[in-house]
């Protein structure tokens, strides 16, 4: 059970870091004609604005600001509830996700509202026309984290050591025994889920929001 | 050809692209066609999503490792459809949270159609026919291509440093705007050049924008050598199709940077204008100004059109919900017209609708094509608006010697020189 466990993880690991190097491969090897446009403003000219569009989802915000106050909210949380999840796979902790760890509830509580933010404003307020299967599985998977994460701490307190052990072993390539525990189950395979429905906008999407921004930036005209 | 890559005809950014979107949806609220049609099926998210679930099944790690997997021609055949019902405007693109510029990738989804044989539609499927039989996609006789609206007092310099191109669009079905670019130059004392009839043949946008690229190569190469051996440095334009073309395609087909540099004619003209404005006449009403979206989103330009405008005296500039770079298409886009008509005039009457609404005297464009086609969303309508090209207008602001001399030309007489 044990080794079985520790396969899977690996399995989907190789298979998702696979995914992205080719993906990379694709966008690296492909040889359409690009336009030559020397009007566009200079990528490193227009980068500081393309850097603050890409940090607070400025684009998201021009177009719909309701729906940007929800994602903005999700992603800060996700990437703060992300990143105290590394207490889990580094030994010693570093001392800036023991900084934040005192908000990790809290962020979690505020990560999942704004799934169902996001959800009410789409359904209720948009009345949106365009449902993607895909899109939505993703947020019900985030949330399922997210409530799991939740439980695991207030409702159905788990044996944290136990859970350390057996991410460190992953870490380490030293296989240790799985907590049995039916929330966690949950939520580690959800996490490996996760990872196999993975979207590619995580890696593209801010590499082209920068690129749009030269072009919303060019050209000058009359230069 | 259904187990061939898609991924052959997209640059490097148009790859990432396809995978960038969140199919958020919110493009949705944006898209013309959508706005007329209500199908989601249709939609930019539901485009990409599909064309990638193509590159999945030909070009994705486990195809290439276990097999490429046949596409169903059904499922092809209805993304053709959805990808030429597209005008091209690129307001999806333009709100887009993840900044794909689709108004670049449609085209470049419609080449990889065309090469599976999928594509173009209808009459699309003419253009290149027409071309090479006429020099205009429209197939009308070379011969008329200046004919009825060329003022005959301009004088035309066999070489020169500026050059004006027509385009066919304007040429054939908007005259007006043409003659109007024409005279506002003459007026204005530019001394330019022009190819003639048989010289100037479509600058290659309606075939780039169908995804039919056989004769582009030719096209460019011939117009490109032509201006240069009249000593073009500057090529002016109206029709933001062309303009397009031109500023970022010709480059590629002709193999390297243009000897001439490509200006749009509010471009051009407004240092000139700057200085001759005590030559304009007062005019009055309440004008509002159409963005087209080859030439807001498409080149950036939404400031000199408006500076033109407002350098008219008399005249209250007004602006529709959706302008500068977030307007609205008015349906004549993307080669898709001709074949999906009902779309474009249902679109066109959009703005229409919205110009009256406003209280405007005057619907102001700077397209050929947006001109055509709102003329003709306005046959049958009950809503009217007189619509008038910018140089059209212009041209009649214009006061002095250089208005007599285009109102005793369009009465058909003077051949007097400027």
């Amino acid at each position: 059970m044990k080794l079985l466990i520790y396969l899977v993880s690996y399995l989907v690991f190789t298979v998702t870091l696979a995914r992205v190097c080719w993906k990379a491969y694709l966008i690296m090897t492909a040889t359409g004609r690009k336009a030559l446009y020397e009007k566009n403003r200079p990528l490193l000219i227009s980068l500081p604005k393309g850097l603050l569009d890409v940090v607070f989802l400025g684009r998201l915000f021009r177009s719909s600001p309701l729906i940007w106050f929800g994602e903005w909210v999700f992603h800060v949380s996700l990437l703060i509830v992300l990143f105290i999840h590394l207490r889990f796979f580094t030994y010693p902790v570093p001392s800036a996700v023991f900084c934040l760890y005192p908000f990790s509830s809290f962020t979690g509580i505020v990560m999942v509202t704004s799934l169902v933010y996001i959800m009410v404003i789409k359904v209720l307020f948009k009345k949106v026309e365009y449902v993607s299967r895909y899109n939505l599985l993703l947020i019900s998977l985030i949330g399922l984290l997210g409530v799991s994460g939740l439980a695991m701490r207030y409702i159905h307190r788990i044996d944290i050591i136990q859970v350390k052990v057996f991410t460190m072993g992953l870490v380490t390539f030293r296989p240790e025994e799985f907590p049995l525990d039916i929330l966690f189950s949950v939520h580690y395979g959800g996490f490996l889920l996760f990872l196999l429905l993975l979207p590619a906008h995580l890696f593209t999407a801010p590499v082209l929001i920068t690129f749009a921004s030269a072009r919303d930036r060019g050209p000058e005209e009359g230069d | 050809m259904p187990k061939e890559s898609f991924v052959k005809e997209l640059s490097p950014e148009q790859v990432a692209e396809i995978d960038a979107c969140t199919q958020c949806g919110e493009c949705l609220r944006y898209c013309p066609v959508q706005e007329v049609t209500k199908n989601p099926d249709i939609s930019p998210p539901e485009k990409l999503r599909v064309y990638r679930e193509f590159i999945k099944a030909t070009d994705s790690l486990k195809a290439r490792l276990f097999g490429r997997k046949e596409i169903d021609r059904r499922l092809l055949e209805e993304f053709t459809k959805a990808i030429y019902e597209c005008t091209t405007c690129g307001a999806c693109g333009q709100f887009c949270p993840s900044g794909i510029n689709t108004q670049r990738l449609w085209p470049t989804l419609r080449r990889e159609m065309v090469k599976r044989g999928l594509g173009p539609l209808g009459s699309q499927r003419e253009i290149p026919y027409n071309i090479e039989n006429t020099g205009n996609p429209y197939g009308k006789p070379m011969s008329e291509r200046f004919k009825g609206w060329f003022p005959e007092w301009v004088n035309l310099k066999d070489t020169a440093p500026v050059a004006y191109y027509a385009g066919c669009t304007g040429a054939y079905e908007a005259e007006p705007m043409v003659r109007g670019d024409v005279v506002v130059l003459a007026s204005l004392g530019v001394e330019f050049t022009m190819l003639n009839n048989e010289e100037e043949v479509c600058c290659g946008f309606p075939l780039f924008i169908t995804g039919q690229h056989d004769m582009l190569q030719d096209i460019v190469k011939r117009l490109v050598d032509s201006y240069q051996r009249r000593g073009v440095q500057y090529l002016v334009c109206s029709c933001p199709c062309c303009l397009n073309m031109m500023a970022k395609d010709w480059p590629v087909f002709y193999g390297g940077p243009l000897p001439f540099k490509v200006l749009h004619i509010t471009e051009f003209i407004l240092p000139i204008l700057r200085k001759a404005r005590t030559r304009l006449r007062r005019l009055s009403g309440r004008i509002i100004y159409h963005d087209p979206c080859y030439l807001s989103r498409g080149m950036g330009i939404v400031r000199a059109p408006r500076e033109v405008l407002r350098s008219i005296e008399g005249v209250e500039l007004i602006e529709l919900d959706r302008h500068e770079k977030n307007s609205r298409c008015c349906g004549a886009g993307g080669a898709a017209r001709k074949v999906f008509h009902e779309n474009a005039i249902a679109i066109g009457r959009l703005t229409i609708d919205e110009a009256v609404r406003k209280g405007a005297d005057r619907l102001v464009l700077s397209c050929p094509a947006c001109y055509a086609k709102l003329n003709e969303a306005m046959e049958g309508y009950e809503r009217k608006i007189k619509i008038v090209d910018i140089m059209e207008l212009l041209a009649e602001a214009l006061s002095g010697a250089a208005a007599e001399m285009v109102t005793t030309s369009s009465r058909g007489g003077a051949d007097e020189p400027f």
